[in-house]
């Protein structure tokens, strides 16, 4: 550690201050990044650390206000720099690599058109050399097929090759330094996986890295260094070990413990009879041989559902787990009737729901409701918080003069304060949204609960409060819930059941600490495996002794 | 403290103008026009229809501002009471657009793919011809009159109108709140009018704003033509039709009603312009 302090850093910001309108984002953030070194900014969504490392691009917008005391990236100020000497900076000493690949990558340019141009502007390369540096960097990313692939264009990609090739632009002129804004967020578990292996081999390599990040387990497998920001502070410092087994700050012991309560953990496999004590219960859904096939936008028919059956008890929740393209948000909108299958059945309460007539299924549906993944979407623009609560209220029959009170009691119920009726979903935080979307879902007084990915938009510690809520209603309400997700560590934590699918088929099916604790099937043990693991918390004193 | 300011914050102790002068000659064009359109009496300072034979072709004066008609009438009276009908038919024209166009929209949006596709394609004949011709080709089956020219300009702008609600309703139809919603188990009926229709139509109403303008031009341009209100009447199309004949001793008679329907036009447009810009949450 000595050996590196006595050069000068790669990056030194300090007492940075950022402030979009006269607002302030960041307040006073003092960073140090050593050549060769991975950094992490971890945060929850606000909390400045997007914008923080924005500002060594320059491309903080024309809104921001920025001043600095210093702010240095290889002994050159850049407070001083021109937009021209910026763009020398951008692609060529400094690579950036968004979150969202999709939309940072041109759509109507070739995917090797998107990773020569760093080339073309920041060497002296000819094209040929260019061509072959290109098709060289999409090996080096691990990206099959570089030829082929260099001729696609980026909607052709699936979403983990599409982030190999926005980081093979990033790293294309070799720069000091590679700033990676949340790069495995939008990413299945097993493609985040090979995408921070990347990452791994690229610092390996002596790239300095800035990682920006929500999630604590994606840093602490990279970073050496690791600073804990809120509210545009950063609360505390330190190196990874520092940070992960002997917070000092509140807020990062808060950040911790929330993020160890949503991750996953292998469960120990439960004796037999625990098992059987719970088949006990009537089954209240139950789908055999769901079968859906959806025509693609190539005019190519394919295969989402495949013959998949499910039981669901009073209850009790099955988790449905699988990545993206799998099939789990099809199911869950055939067991709500929003979607019809080919072949196959679902029986809800008895009855074959999906025989029943479009007006009788109406007059059913409300004893299966919905929670969706994207909150905000999820209530019409126009509409306050009161009347979203009315229109279910009303539909549950509550007649007009009374829906103010029994919203204000459903709120109490999602524990929210009455004092949101009045205001717009667009006002409320994420974690609110969804809470207003559990309220509307319980108005109607359902015995199942289909939620899909209802926590996968929101923060590690607001999950957690979410998931905690759930459990509560489940406990007092005896719901059965359906409940769908790509994340193991959440499903593990709520579900009795849980479903493994993979390309439409249900590859494995059982108890939830039997299917996650023993995983018989190749797939699961693939997904398992390819959860980032955040190191066990040590007794404090342990890390004392040996400081 | 040494710390040196990146950006620098602009405008601090200067003259505080109006953020955009334009649109607030947009709003008081546009309030001028509306006090023409409810006191014309009131603002005008004679009879509009008073001829008087004597006082024909005089230039703009002390007495005659704008100065006088082929029949001694005042023209700024004449453009005063001209803006009720003007305004009206543009209105009216695009009222009947919209509504059309919303309905058919709708309808394609949420029908079966047959139907959604022949209403289209209809849609498409009809955005296969020029605004006007096809006002123009309506006018001549229905025959003349304000109401008939109200109808072709407000049909001949139903394409534009019906293409945009259809692509909303697309969206609108699968967005979480309207499954939401039928996931309450409300008909879908309810479910269509109290929350597609009105998130559909909104966008659409800024897009009606701005095609007011087109739509009053339009009028213009058939009453110019000799196909909108009867000659007496003061309608500014009308009456540059008039005027055309006198170009050359009293250029005049066609720069007021001109003037008038540009202003009246760009003001409408600038409005409607600000509003789309405000809707989609760019800095005015």
């Amino acid at each position: 550690m000595s050996l590196i302090e006595t050069q000068p850093p790669l990056v030194d910001i300090r007492d940075l201050r950022v402030a979009f309108n006269g607002v302030p984002v960041v307040r006073g953030v003092n960073l140090q990044l050593h050549a060769g070194q991975c950094l992490a900014l971890v945060g929850e969504s606000g909390s400045g650390k997007s914008v923080t490392a924005r500002t060594l691009v320059g491309l903080t917008g024309p809104r921001a206000e920025v001043q600095a005391q210093r702010l240095a990236f290889a002994g050159q100020d850049l407070r001083k720099l021109d937009e021209a000497a910026w763009q020398r900076l951008r692609g060529g000493r400094i690579g950036f690599v968004m979150q969202d690949a999709l939309g940072s990558l041109d759509p109507l340019r070739r995917v090797g058109a998107e990773i020569e141009e760093p080339l073309f502007l920041h060497t002296r390369l000819g094209a040929e050399q260019r061509r072959l540096q290109v098709l060289e960097l999409l090996r080096q990313v691990g990206v099959p097929e570089p030829q082929v692939r260099a001729r696609q264009y980026p909607w052709q990609l699936s979403g983990g090759l599409r982030q190999r090739a926005l980081i093979a632009s990033a790293i294309a002129c070799q720069p000091s330094l590679l700033i990676a804004d949340e790069p495995t967020t939008a990413l299945d578990a097993t493609v985040q996986a090979q995408i921070l292996d990347l990452l791994e081999q690229l610092r390996a390599r002596d790239n300095s890295l800035l990682m920006v990040s929500h999630d604590l387990a994606v840093v602490a497998r990279l970073a050496d260094w690791v600073a804990v920001m809120r509210h545009g502070e950063v609360v505390e410092q330190g190196s990874v070990e520092q940070i992960l087994q002997d917070p000092q700050d509140p807020y990062t012991q808060r950040l911790l413990s929330a993020a160890r309560a949503v991750h996953f953990q292998r469960p120990v496999a439960p004796a037999l009879a625990l098992v059987d004590a719970v088949n006990e219960q009537p089954v209240l859904l139950e789908a055999r041989g769901l079968s859906k096939v959806f025509v693609g936008p190539d005019g190519r028919p394919r295969q989402v559902l495949d013959d998949v059956s499910l039981q669901l008890r009073a209850g009790q929740t099955l988790g449905v787990v699988g990545e993206s393209g799998s099939g789990k948000s099809t199911l869950g909108r055939i067991l709500l009737g929003l979607e019809k299958p080919e072949q196959g059945t679902v029986a809800f309460a008895g009855q074959d729901w999906l025989a029943l007539s479009a007006e009788q299924q109406r007059q059913t549906r409300q004893g299966i409701q919905v929670v969706f993944q994207d909150p905000l979407a999820s209530f019409d623009p126009r509409y306050t918080v009161l009347r979203v609560l009315s229109e279910a209220l009303a539909r549950a029959g509550v007649p007009r003069g009374l829906r103010r009170t029994e919203a204000t009691a459903l709120l109490e119920r999602v524990q929210l304060p009455s004092s949101v009726l009045d205001r717009r979903p667009l006002e409320l935080s994420g974690g609110q949204r969804q809470r207003i979307a559990i309220a509307r879902a319980l108005a109607m007084k359902p015995k199942v609960l289909v939620l899909d990915e209802p926590v996968s938009a929101l923060d590690v510690s607001v999950q957690a409060r979410i998931l905690a809520l759930l459990a509560e209603l489940k406990a007092e309400l005896n719901l059965a819930c359906v409940f769908i997700s790509h994340d193991l560590g959440v499903v593990e934590q709520v579900s009795d059941q849980v479903l493994v699918m993979q390309g439409g088929k249900v590859v494995e099916q059982g108890a939830a600490a039997q299917v996650l604790g023993q995983p018989r099937h190749p797939y699961t043990r693939a997904l398992l495996e390819a959860v980032p693991s955040l190191p066990e918390a040590r007794p404090s004193w342990v890390s004392r002794v040996a400081v | 403290m040494t710390a040196s300011a990146l950006t620098h914050p602009t405008s601090i102790g200067r003259i505080i103008w109006p953020a955009r002068p334009g649109l607030w000659l947009a709003w008081g064009m546009l309030g001028l026009l509306l006090l023409a359109v409810a006191f014309p009496n009131g603002l005008s300072p004679v009879d509009p229809l008073a001829a008087d034979a004597r006082l024909a072709y005089q230039p703009p004066s002390s007495t005659f501002w704008l100065g006088t008609d082929e029949n001694g009438r005042d023209l700024l009276s004449r453009l005063i009471h001209g803006a009720r009908p003007s305004l009206f038919i543009g209105l009216a024209a695009t009222l009947v657009g919209l509504g059309l166009g919303t309905l058919l929209g709708l309808l394609a949006g949420l029908a079966p793919g047959w139907l959604d596709n022949l209403l289209m394609r209809a849609v498409d004949v009809l955005l296969a011809f020029p605004d006007l011709l096809l006002a123009l080709v309506i006018i001549t089956l229905f025959g003349q009159g304000t109401s008939n020219l109200i109808l072709a300009v407000g049909i001949a702008s139903v394409p534009r109108y019906a293409r945009l609600v259809r692509a909303q309703t697309l969206t609108i139809r699968h967005a979480g709140f309207v499954e939401a919603a039928v996931t309450l188990g409300r008909k879908p009926l309810a479910v269509v009018l109290t929350h597609v229709l009105p998130n559909a139509v909104q966008p659409v109403l800024i897009l009606a704003c701005i095609g007011l303008g087109g739509a009053i031009t339009a009028a213009a341009a058939l009453s110019f033509l000799g196909f909108g209100a009867p000659p007496p009447a003061p309608e500014w199309g009308a009456m540059m039709a008039v005027a055309r004949n006198f170009m050359a001793n009293a250029p005049w008679l066609m720069a007021w009603p001109a003037l008038a329907i540009t202003l009246t036009v760009t003001s409408i447009s600038v409005i409607g312009r600000d509003w789309l810009r405000r809707s989609e949450g760019r800095s005015v």
